[in-house]
């Protein structure tokens, strides 16, 4: 087995990663690109990238260098050479348990949705909950977000963090937010209280995705908007305990459960040969 | 797997409402009436040379014109078949006997004769049905005078003949009609089904919206073409699908498409209830009215929630369902909240079951796919872990 | 904060009531302090209650005179009135039960029961304040609940699940009025308890003779029910009495509706929708909705006399059509101030009342007068059943009390209000009818919040009334965060 890749490809809408394991389940290169319009375009940039991650010694040059590839997310049945595709539910479930077996819950904030997962003990999907018919509180909301505070993702992620007070932002839409929050900045309400608001407004979209999957400690949080510190805060401050912060970044979970899903199944054909 | 040219006949009468068999009984001079729900007898309105069309709307993508009627805050199949009915999908109707099955769909019906649909059209009646929501004996003699006024208007309009000998023959037909279904129903108790959840799906939509002594023979050979099938291979779980209307085999195929074989309908427009066999002695109004409010899962039947839950559990034991999709209408208040009975409590119970909230129309098909993909992937790791276990 | 206007007369009927409303409650509290202390633990949505003295400022904002006095009277009764209520059952559960609001309580009064509505919090907490009955929402729809259905049986049903309801009850009787949202939220409470049910399937075709036999039969059925299950015994005699009083109050009622239509009504807002909502439904039947009639109508009548504007800059006379705002419980004072809206009668009271005055000559007819006027109320006789329920009766209030528009709150889950919409809408414009209609949420302010609903009802004035408010301050208020 030594000297044998798997890969996981995690296409999204906004964003595609990919993780390239051995079959030890070590991760040996990962990557995340800006997604194209066209799936199969984004998984190969992801693929080839994660590729050029990987320490040279491996000598993994290509497609043909792994065994087995599995595809998820949005755009998983677009993957042209994925063996098969598994659902990101189920994914990130696994990249998670893999990564932090103590996380039994997970909030999952991509481009543009929202899940909450149960996992189990063995990594398993429980349960889980999804928004995935409207962008508010997803990475397409944020973006409007940075758009109208004319900030970068960091910045707005630390500004709530200096708040001295919540700004609440009532519309439900994150169209109607955005121009919402255009007005409060014309009022010259301050950026950070604002950003506050936000992300408060975000905390309990995810708390209710999180009651409707069953919340059981510990709960971390995965996707692009895991970075979020802002909304890491608002979280913890709604559900009254800390969030575990993953120790790989947690836009790549996705694409690493993908990887491992890809060990177990070629393991367990050889097993039964 | 082979797809049955005997099958093709029933998809085909599901494009269009006024589909080949209803045009021929037009031509026949035979009186279609329109209905909406389990709780309208179909053997009511097979009386005489009257066949029963259940409403659907296929092929409605928006629904603007309606939206203004009823609002954008009601079930998407009231407001679809508002829409169809605006748009002249149901001119060939000579009468509509509607339940006052939940306020939207009653709302829904109640504009045909707001708006004057089909007024213009000679004979055309409407009759709403006060159908009670439980079964009481106030509420049996106040359904059984319903249905004797929608018989009336059959008999005043068209000179149907609505005696109970009438009904008592229409009765005997639909029992003979719903033994022939059971055989190909039973099928898919099966180990291996040789009949897919879709087919089947296909063929009891069909049996709602074409006259069904027209599809006797059609059926008979399509059973014997089952028999002799192989069973259908490479699904990864047998699914149940409970919920409300649910009457395109598009979201069947969707399902399974992604490995969950449906081996269970307890849904409108499904078999569960639906093929059950109705007494035919006694009083034939008395016999309908008693066996649909007995037999009726809808949630509308509001003491019956405990018995709905034993019902699933039953209907998976029969049929071997390893979970269940219960499948809702957006805005349904009734399904809404029989998710907290039945949901959380078979998920408690370690029962897989997944919910998915659809609108009428397939739409969304991505975000269906990827619900029904994890929980079948679900089903398969739980089996999984039941293997280890053991 | 409470602005005070009028004359010292008016800030002691504020203060006057203020203290008699916070009097009240601490009787309640030194009746038994101990069990009362234990039910604001188990019951904490009991705590929200104590802001209702609060409601009367948000009420009279700027009111003075005979106005000011009837909101403050009623505003104290339905104080009273909800104490009633909490002793039913805080003091001990013993044979008390549950019931839904929507049955005839005469039944039960005569019976000697005592009952628990699951609605109370339901009703008044977002009342009070708008926010506090949020959590129970919240609660209900993470457990799986659509969050587009009703508000109002999603409180009873987030009450329910959060523990916050009385335990270990003798029976329930429930009803499927008014909708399914409501019946269905029973299911919860019967299975969680696994209590004795009985419940009421009122035929959405009351008005027909085969219908209200149902619904009398039925009604037999119930008390037999609770007959069985509470070993009390049905009174008739008392039932009688009680009927009888409600005829009473029907007939000051209809009085009540000639002094709202006048030329320059003395009656108008809440201090018509509220009396009617508790005493000929929440306090169908009881000796003190006569008294709070009648106390109340004493003073409506020297109004009368004084020819006193119950709203001082009266500009439009209006109807309200659908239940009012309950999550902006005051917002009939916001159109008077605002607008001079003055609003003369709504949906939920009005009704061809005279009509069903109760024959107390027998059982049955008594069980049929309760079965008419019950079909015939709070949110019953117009959102089931016939079209003709809905509309004609609203072009009949609009002619009978001289109304130049309509208001209606669409509330957004509400299916049967909702789905008529598009022909209201129709006939108001064939009829010439201005016709103000604001989607919102009965009671979940963020939905729609107080703000949106002025801008709804501010843009019509100004578009189609070509109105100018009477005061620009009152356009724009930044209450979201206030009770």
């Amino acid at each position: 087995m030594k000297g044998e890749y798997i890969c996981g490809c995690d296409v999204g809408s906004t964003y595609g990663k990919a993780a390239i394991m051995d079959m030890d389940g070590a991760v040996l290169g990962t990557s995340i690109v800006r997604s194209k319009l066209d799936p199969e375009k984004t998984s190969i940039l992801s693929v080839e990238e994660a590729i050029r991650n990987c320490d040279a010694r491996h000598g993994i040059r290509g497609l043909d260098d792994f065994v087995y590839l599995i595809g998820t997310g949005y755009g998983r049945n677009r993957v042209p050479f994925a063996d098969e595709n598994i659902s990101e539910i189920t994914c990130h479930a696994m990249g998670v348990h893999i990564t932090d077996p103590r996380v039994r819950t997970i909030v999952d904030i991509g481009g543009q949705d929202m899940k909450g997962i149960s996992i189990d003990v063995d990594g398993s999907v429980r349960h889980f909950a999804m928004n995935d018919k409207c962008a508010a509180g997803t990475g397409r909301f944020f973006e409007s977000m940075i758009r109208a505070f004319e900030v970068d993702f960091e910045e707005f992620s630390n500004m709530s963090l200096r708040a001295k007070q919540i700004v609440r932002i009532t519309s439900q839409c994150s169209v109607f937010a955005e121009s919402e929050v255009v007005s409060l900045v014309a009022q010259k309400k301050d950026p950070a209280d604002i950003a506050a608001g936000i992300q408060a407004a975000v905390a309990k979209r995810c708390f209710t995705m999180l009651k409707s999957a069953g919340v059981e400690r510990e709960v971390t949080m995965t996707g692009g908007c895991a970075k979020n510190l802002g909304l890491k805060k608002a979280l913890e401050k709604v559900l009254r305990f800390d969030i575990v912060q993953l120790a790989t970044d947690p836009q790549l979970m996705g694409s690493i459960g993908a990887a491992e899903f890809a060990r177990r199944k070629v393991l367990a054909k050889r097993s039964v040969a | 797997m082979k797809k049955l040219k005997e099958m093709e006949f029933f998809e085909g009468l599901l494009d269009n409402p006024k589909n080949e068999l209803v045009e021929k009984a037009l031509q026949e001079g035979r009186i279609a009436i329109g209905y909406n729900c389990y709780m309208v007898p179909e053997p009511l309105l097979s009386m005489g040379n009257a066949f029963p069309v259940r409403l659907r709307a296929p092929g409605v993508g928006g629904t603007e014109v309606a939206n203004h009627y009823l609002s954008k805050f009601i079930c998407s199949y009231a407001r679809s078949i508002l829409e169809s009915a605006l748009d002249g999908t149901y001119d060939f109707l000579g009468g509509l006997v509607y339940a006052a099955s939940c306020s939207h769909v009653t709302r829904c019906f109640q504009h045909f004769d707001l708006l004057n649909i089909n007024s213009d059209k000679e004979g055309f009646f409407t009759q709403s049905l006060d159908t009670p929501r439980k079964v009481a004996e106030p509420g049996i003699e106040l359904m059984k005078s319903f249905l004797r006024k929608a018989a009336d208007k059959m008999s005043q309009h068209y000179g149907i003949d609505t005696s109970d000998e009438s009904l008592r023959k229409a009765i005997s037909e639909y029992n003979v009609f719903n033994r022939l279904m059971r055989e190909i129903s039973d099928l898919r108790k099966e180990g291996n089904p040789r009949i897919t959840g879709t087919e089947f799906h296909t063929l009891v939509v069909a049996s709602k919206i074409a006259p069904r002594d027209m599809l006797m023979e059609p059926l008979k050979k399509l059973k014997a073409a089952l028999e002799k099938r192989e069973p259908v291979k490479g699904y990864r779980a047998r699914v149940m699908v409970v919920g409300s209307i649910f009457d395109n085999p598009g979201f069947m195929e969707l399902i399974e498409e992604q490995g969950g074989l449906v081996v269970a309908d307890r849904y409108c427009f499904g078999s569960l209830p639906g093929l059950e066999e109705i007494r035919e002695d006694g009083d034939p109004y008395e016999q309908l009215t008693r066996h649909y409010l007995n037999t009726c899962e809808c949630p509308r039947m509001m003491e019956e929630t405990k018995s709905r839950l034993k019902s699933v559990r039953e209907w998976m034991q029969e049929y071997k369902a390893d979970g269940v999709i219960f499948e809702t209408m957006k805005f349904c208040d009734l399904w809404g909240y029989e998710v907290l009975s039945v949901v959380n409590r078979l998920r408690d119970e370690g029962s897989p079951i997944v919910r998915i909230e659809r609108e009428y129309a397939l739409t969304g098909e991505g975000q269906l796919r990827t619900r029904v993909q994890a929980f079948i992937e679900l089903i398969e790791s739980k089996r999984l872990s039941k293997v280890l276990a053991g | 904060m409470l602005k005070y206007k009028g004359n010292i007369k008016d800030q002691w009927i504020d203060f006057k009531y203020w203290a008699i409303s916070w009097g009240d409650i601490l009787k309640l509290v030194a009746s038994n302090p101990y069990k009362v202390v234990i039910a604001l633990f188990k019951y904490p949505w009991i705590y929200d209650l104590l802001k209702a003295p609060h409601l009367a400022k948000l009420y009279n904002e700027g009111r003075n005179g005979t106005a000011l006095l009837l909101s403050q009277m009623t505003v104290n009764a339905v104080i009273k009135s909800v104490i009633r209520l909490l002793k039913k059952f805080v003091y001990d559960t013993k044979d008390v039960i549950f019931a839904q609001i929507m049955i005839p309580p005469q039944i039960y009064q005569a019976m000697g029961l005592r009952w628990f509505l699951p609605e109370t919090p339901s009703t008044i907490l977002p009342m009070v304040d708008q926010h506090s009955a949020e959590r129970y929402m919240d609660l209900i729809e993470s457990e799986g609940l659509p969050g587009d259905t009703c508000s109002y049986p999603r409180i009873t049903a987030g009450v329910y699940a959060a523990g916050e309801m009385p335990k270990n009850l003798k029976a329930m009787v429930a009803c499927n009025l008014p909708c399914e949202g409501g019946f269905s939220s029973y299911a919860g409470i019967e299975d969680g308890e696994n209590i004795p049910t009985y419940r009421l399937d009122v035929p959405n075709d009351f008005k027909s003779k085969e219908g209200m036999k149902a619904f009398v039969e039925d009604l037999k059925g119930m008390i037999a029910f609770l007959e069985d299950k509470t070993g009390h015994r049905m009174d008739w005699d008392k039932l009688a009495e009680i009927c009888g009083r409600f005829n009473e109050l029907m007939e000051i009622e209809l009085e009540r509706w000639e002094f709202a239509r006048a030329d320059v009504p003395v009656i108008a807002g809440e201090n018509i929708w509220l009396p009617h909502f508790m005493y000929f439904n929440v306090e169908a039947g009881t000796e003190e909705s006569v008294a709070i009639f009648k106390e109340l109508h004493k003073h409506i009548k020297a109004a009368y006399e004084k020819k006193e504007p119950a709203v001082k800059n009266m500009k439009f006379r209006a109807v309200l059509w659908n239940p009012p705002t309950f999550a902006y419980a005051h917002f009939w004072n916001w159109l008077e101030r605002c607008w001079g809206i003055a609003c003369l009668n709504d949906m939920e009271t009005f009704g061809n009342f005279n009509e069903f005055l109760i024959d107390t000559s027998s059982h049955d007819s008594m069980l049929e007068g309760l079965a008419r006027s019950w079909s015939n109320m709070t949110m019953v006789r117009h959102t089931r059943g016939a079209v003709e329920n809905y509309l004609p009766q609203l072009w009949q209030m609009t002619e009978m009390f001289k109304a130049n528009m309509i208001i209606v709150a669409n509330h957004i889950g509400c299916r049967s209000s909702m789905s008529l919409s598009g022909v209201m809408i129709e006939e108001a414009r064939k009829r010439n009818i201005p016709m103000c209609t604001f989607d919102y949420e009965l009671m979940d302010s963020r939905v729609c919040s107080r703000q949106g609903i002025r801008d709804q009802i501010s843009s019509f004035m100004r578009s189609v009334m070509k109105a100018e408010p009477l005061d620009e301050s009152l356009l724009v208020i930044d209450d979201e965060a206030d009770w």
